[in-house]
């Protein structure tokens, strides 16, 4: 049987969780990168920033993020991103995701492969703790 | 990551885009300059911003391509939409 929580223990894993992206000097960073894993992450083709606070509080233990910036001039990469990080200013990740171009955790559309220039934008993020 | 869920597990969800450089563009508008411009009434855009597909209608040397631009008033900020018309020239 899988381990449960109430929504306001849910609520509480989902805000520790998101507001990690707060942690740094300035806001934090959503990053699409190539494939890896949250220890060892791909290397980053296209850096967003978040708002500060990056989220707002979790409502039914899912935290949605503010506004994200786009980075209007991405590094890119030839192979294609496969993940994405949520994390501080300084680079500490706070959650690692799939990108793809449907059924993910991200779904990006416009390619997969970001070449340098490129406008990467996010117009919804959300994370929801462990029901 | 997203078919593996399973009850018990953390979620992230979202929607991204990329825009490719290439299909993004700008054409340079030639300014006409009426008595309002000059006078610092009117607000205009040096340049349009166009879609992939307008770009390809331009490309392909199509005879005209119809656009919109909107301009805005200084002083009480209201926007005003106009037709355009593009023609497309090789120098």
């Amino acid at each position: 049987m899988a381990t449960t929580h109430t929504t306001a223990v849910r609520n509480g894993l989902a805000d520790y969780v998101v507001d990690l992206c707060d942690a740094g000097a300035a806001a934090g960073w959503l990053r699409f990168r190539l494939s890896g894993t949250a220890a060892a992450p791909g290397t980053a083709a296209a850096s967003l920033r978040l708002s500060d606070p990056a989220f707002g509080a979790a409502v039914g233990g899912t935290a949605t993020a503010a506004a994200i910036t786009s980075d209007t001039n991405a590094a890119g990469n030839a192979s294609p991103v496969a993940n994405a990080t949520i994390e501080d200013d300084s680079g500490n990740i706070a959650a690692h995701c799939a990108v793809a171009a449907s059924s993910s955790d991200i779904n990006m559309s416009g390619g997969l492969t970001i070449g340098a220039g490129d406008t990467v934008s996010c117009s919804v993020l959300s994370y929801s703790a462990p029901a | 990551m997203a078919n593996k869920m399973r009850a018990g597990d953390s979620k992230t969800s979202g929607q991204a885009e990329v825009i490719k450089k290439s299909d993004v563009g700008e054409v340079r508008a030639e300014i006409l300059k009426p008595a309002e411009v000059e006078a610092g009434k009117l607000e205009v855009p040096s340049s349009l911003r166009l879609t992939r597909e307008q770009l390809t209608t331009l490309r392909a040397g199509q005879a005209s391509l119809q656009a919109t631009i909107t301009i805005k008033r200084a002083g009480t900020g209201k926007e005003e939409t106009y037709s355009l018309v593009l023609t497309p020239r090789k120098d």
